[in-house]
This record gives structure tokens, sequence and C-alpha cells, in this order.
């Protein structure tokens, strides 16, 4: 569990690490600038680089101000501090589920790769009920499906399901 | 006068006209409710259907969708903490934190009394002073309203509470992340790194999806809490006669502010309803409550975001010049009928004018109807517990972030979005500031630069025009109350996440 100090350093140097990445690198490496500029404010660099120094500024001055000064907020969020309980394994299993269901729903389709997601979520979730897991792991995508495609036009990957869903 | 008005009446009076203008409502306030089923989508997927239909009949069906597609954007916003729009991003700083609290039905009471106060007072603006908001709108060049987007931001100071640095932190990286793209005046690529998808920029809607609902779940799945102790009970709990009369000068001033700014072309629901939440908390009696589940915050956006419902037609009629999408696609239907809006029309087609306006009018009261008796409905999905309605939440979302531009790199934009998120959270890195800066970013940046290439490089040109310094004048006002606040002994101000 993170006191709010901790949380307000860890806060403060993600800040600059991101300011100094975007500094040293994205800027130079992702922002292409023409040859030539007819006033500076006008670089296609000019602003993202304001924000990065602002973002660098903030940065130090809340690492300054919780290191050097103290804070009178030391406190006031440790209310919440049962949310910060964090089970790491479940953690990595959610984010395991929302990769692969990423990189599924190319080749599964929507609807197959939401069955398959939806389930495991709602095991996850301590649901003991057979009829509501299946009832919403199955009925839940389709019906999505269906009314993505048929009402509002949309074409939805159906994947591997494709020779039952596009007939249909 | 008399003669043009009988005529218009006659060509409005019809069992279609209400029809259509009913199932527009019902469409709009139905798709609005949708994550990722954007008001513009839901206008353009209808465009269709009325090329066959007269155009008063087809331009109030497109109208009566427009309109509940800004109600159904709350819906969502309030239950799922999910913005079915972006401009209802604004409502679920409050909306979502009442629902917990099981005051769902309250909340979504007040947005939608709210939302049929601010329709009203936008078409009755729009009826009364079409003309003159019209040329008061055409003031505002880019300087002006790059001034009006730096007070708007103001309001970031004002959503981080006590996590002012962090909340500027995190306005940054709204701010940086609005310039992923191609550059508007080079047209070079900014933070593309070779990918095609995110030329065109990071969409809205995969965003705000992964800023506000991810976060909230994937908390639900890594944490030791049971959250499934968390019940809300929504019968009886609907907002009183007393709760409406308390927000009433907050819906009426967020009315205003999204009709002056919903006549400015370009502008949208979002601002506004920033705005009007802004001044709603800074006049409250009880700021802190704030973000913590405040009625009168829920009342604030949507007035804000439900007053440039009419007023966005102010230039479209008065000038032919659409504000935004929405009415960029109602002016395609017009043109589709052979009709041209500007100041034209109103010489050759007044009687047309005056049956919209008739139409516009009937579906105020039309989202009233529609909304009462949805609600107690749609309410209900805030009785679903948790563990099944967080995984159901996760999949419609993935669907709503596909349909925006149907493809699957919004979904992976909306998980990084989940992840960072969730950082945030665990941090205790407010996101509101995030979304404030992100949806006004690019707006800022543009009239920044738009404005300096006018000027030719000199600055003197945010300070050329009276409506520059008035903007200036009011946000060093409300930096100044803002810091005043800071330093205030009993100040306990909220954080907004």
């Amino acid at each position: 569990m993170m006191t709010s100090k901790q949380r307000d350093l860890l806060s403060a140097v993600f800040f600059i690490l991101i300011a100094v990445l975007l500094l040293a690198v994205a800027i130079p490496l992702g922002v292409v600038e023409p040859k030539k500029v007819k006033f500076a404010a006008l670089n296609p660099s000019y602003y993202p680089k304001i924000v990065s120094y602002c973002l660098l500024a903030f940065g130090l001055l809340l690492l300054v101000t919780r290191v050097f000064l103290g804070s009178k907020t030391n406190t006031t969020d440790d209310t919440k501090s049962s949310d910060n309980h964090i089970n790491v394994i479940r953690l990595l299993w959610i984010a395991c589920i929302l990769a692969l269901y990423y990189l599924s729903l190319p080749l599964l389709g929507f609807v197959l790769s939401s069955i398959i997601v939806l389930a495991a979520l709602l095991i996850t979730a301590g649901e003991k009920s057979i009829v509501a897991l299946l009832g919403i792991s199955i009925v839940l995508p389709f019906a999505l499906y269906y009314f993505f495609v048929k009402v509002a036009n949309i074409p939805i990957p159906s994947g591997v399901l494709e020779p039952f869903l596009v007939g249909s | 006068m008399l003669d043009t008005l009988s005529v218009s009446f006659a060509l409005f009076a019809t069992f279609d006209n209400a029809l259509a203008l009913l199932v527009g409502v019902i469409v709009g306030t139905v798709v609005g409710a949708i994550p990722g089923m954007t008001t513009p989508m839901a206008v353009a997927l209808a465009l269709p259907f009325t090329f066959t239909l007269p155009p008063v009949t087809g331009i109030l069906l497109l109208l009566g969708v427009y309109k509940g597609g800004i109600y159904g954007g709350s819906i969502t916003a309030i239950l799922i903490n999910t913005p079915g729009t972006p401009a209802a991003s604004c409502t679920v700083l409050d909306g979502y934190p009442l629902a917990k609290k099981g005051e769902a039905r309250r909340a979504l009471d007040i947005a939608l009394y709210s939302s049929c106060v601010a329709d009203l007072i936008s078409n009755i603006s729009l009826i009364l002073f079409a003309g003159f908001l019209a040329s008061f709108a055409l003031k505002f060049g880019s300087a002006e309203l790059f001034t009006l987007i730096v007070f708007s931001l103001t309001i970031i100071a004002g959503v981080s509470g006590e996590q002012l640095l962090k909340g500027f932190g995190a306005a940054c990286f709204g701010l940086l992340l609005a310039t992923v793209g191609l550059d508007l005046i080079y047209g070079t690529n900014r933070f593309v790194f070779g990918q095609v998808n995110l030329m065109s920029g990071l969409t809205f809607i995969p965003v705000l999806i992964g800023l506000f609902a991810l976060p909230e779940i994937i908390n639900y799945f890594v944490t030791r809490i049971n959250h499934a102790a968390v019940k809300s009970n929504l019968a009886g709990t609907g907002a009183t006669f007393s709760d409406f009369r308390r927000c009433l000068k907050s819906i009426i001033r967020g009315s205003f502010i999204g009709v002056v700014l919903g006549a400015i072309p370009g502008i949208g629901g979002a601002p506004a309803a920033f705005m009007s939440y802004s001044e709603a908390r800074r006049t409250a009696a009880n700021p802190e409550n704030f973000g913590k589940g405040e009625l009168e915050g829920v009342a604030a956006a949507e007035s804000g975001n439900n007053g440039v419902a009419g007023a966005t037609m102010i230039p479209l009629l008065a000038l032919g010049i659409p504000g935004d999408v929405i009415t960029a696609i109602i002016l395609g239907a017009f043109m589709i009928h052979g009709l041209r809006p500007g100041p034209l029309m109103f010489q050759d087609n007044i009687s047309l004018i005056y049956a919209l306006f008739m139409g516009i009018m009937l579906s105020s009261f039309y989202l009233l109807i529609v909304g009462k008796l949805s609600i107690r409905a749609i309410s209900r999905i805030a009785d679903i517990p948790r563990e099944r309605l967080f995984p159901i939440v996760l999949v419609l979302c993935v669907f709503g972030a596909y349909a925006v531009n149907n493809t699957i790199f919004d979904i992976g934009i909306m998980f990084l979005m989940g992840a960072l998120g969730f950082v945030m959270l665990k941090l205790s890195i407010p996101a509101a500031p995030f979304l404030i800066a992100f949806i006004l970013g690019p707006l800022l940046e543009d009239n920044f630069r738009q404005s300096l290439l006018i000027s030719k490089g000199s600055y003197s040109i945010f300070f050329s025009s009276g409506i520059c310094w008035f903007f200036w004048v009011i946000t060093l006002i409300s930096i100044i109350f803002l810091i005043w606040q800071q330093f205030k002994p009993t100040s306990k101000q909220p954080i907004i996440s």
C-alpha cells in the first residue's frame, strides 16, 4: 500500500520521465519539421515542446514540494487506501485477457472472441450462476453483432464465424 | 406576417412531421446512450431515410435524432462512467459518483430536466436572436477563439482540487495526446511513427472510454474490495422539485453559455459543458461537493451541452455556415431537397423556416416525454451486480470503440488509455484535467497558430479586440479566485477523477 507522499513522488518521477522522453526522443524522432518555417511558433514541434517543458516543470515542482517542503495534503486521499491493494496476479491475468482479446479480434472475429472473454471475466468476477454465465456470454455478443451490422449498418469482423453470420 | 405563420403552421402540423420528430428523438436517445455510437453517426445514418420525405419532415427527423442523441449521451455517462458522446464527458464528473451513491435516477432526472430546459432556451434563442447572434458569432476570429479556450482551460485548476500540480501534469498529457496526427499548417506528421491510423489523430470516443470506463473495470478485478457489496437502490429516488429549483440557476446560466458558444461555428457541446460546469462550481455555496456527486454539477454540464443544440442552427440557418459535423450533415439534407440555408432562405422560404422552428419547439417536449419514460427502464442498469455489469460494459466498449472508425486499432488505443487511466488512478492523478485538455487542445493549438499566421508572428493579435481583452480579464479574475481558494484556510477541495 502506498502513502500519498509515495504516490506524489512516483507521479513526479512519472511526469519528469515522460517529459524527458518526449523532449529527447519522441519530438526529435516523431515530429517532422519542414525545411523552412516562417516563424518559430508555426513550427510543428513548437507547441509540443512548450507543453513538454510545462510537464517537466510541473513534475519538478511536485518533486520539490514533496521532498523539501512537505505538503499539507499528506493524508487527504489515504482514506481511499483500500483502493490501492493490488492483486498482482489478477492484474497480470486481466492484462493477459485484454491483450489476447485484442489479438484474437481479427482472427476469431468479434462474436467468438467476446464470448470467450465474457466467460473468462464472469468466472474471474465470481459469477456462480451457470445460466447467467452462458446466457450473458453468448447472447450479448450476438445481440451486439446484429445491432451494429443490421441496424447501424456497421460491418463488424465475424472471423471464423463468417460462414454462419454473414449468410444469416 | 400572419399569412406566413398560417402557411408555416399548415406546413408543420401534419401527422408525418410529428411522427418523424418523435422517431428521431427516440432513435437519437437510444443511439446516444450507446458508447461509440456518436450523434453525428446517428444523424448520418438517418440521412438516407430523408431522401424520399418532404423537406420539413426529413429535416425534423434529423433534428430529432440530433437532440435525442445529445441527451442520450448523458445516460451511460451517469450509469457506467462512459460518456456516450464527447459532449457528455463533463456529465461523468458528478453523474457517476451520484450513481455510485445509489442516486442514479435522481441524476438521470436532473440531466433530463436540464437538457429539456436548455433545449427550450436554445430553441427560443434560435427563433428570437438568430440574426443578432450570427453577426456576434462572426466577430470571433482565431485570436478571440484562442482567448476563449484559454479561459475555458482555467477549469483545470478547479477540477484538480488539492492535487493542483498533478492536475496540471495530467492536462499536459491531454494537450500532448491531442497533437498526434498531421500538422494543421504544414501537413507533416507528429507522433505518427509510420502508423497510418494515427495520421488523423486519436479518436475521442476510444480515448474517453479508455480513460473513464476501463480503469474502473480493471480496478474492480484487481483490488481486494468487495465491490459487489455496493448496491444501489433506485426505487423512489427520482429528483424532487426542490432539487430542480436548487439547480435552476445553474441550468439557466448553462443554457445561455451553450447558446452563445453554440452560435460560434466550430466550438461544440463539450467546451460549453465544461465552461458551464466551471461557472457553477465557481459560484456554488459548496464547491467542495463538485466531483463527489453534486446534482448541480450534472445540471450545469447537461444544460451547457444541450444549450448548444438549437444555437448551432443559428449560423446554419442565418448564414449557411455549419457550426459542427452534425449541422454539416443537416446542411446536406437541406441541399438534397434543393434548399440553400443562408440569408436568402429567410426571404425565399420563410414559411419553411417557421415550420422548422415549430418542430424544434416540439422536440423539447418530446425529449421530456421520451426521457421520462425511458429513465425508469434504463436506470435499472445500475441495479445489475457489478460482477456481471463490468464484463458486459467491457464488451460494449470494444464494439463501441470499433464502430467509430471501423478499425481494431481504436480498440488498442482504448486499452492503452485504460492502462494509462489505471496508472493515473493508482497515483491519484485526476483524469478530468486530462480529458478537458484533450478535448480543448486542438482548438487551442489551431487557433493559436492560425492567429500567428494571420499576424505574421506578432503576439499583439491576442490583444487586438475587445473580445480578447474581455476573456483575458475574466481569465485573470478566475486565476486569482482559484489561487485565493487554494490558500483559503477552510479550503478543502475534491479531486475529480
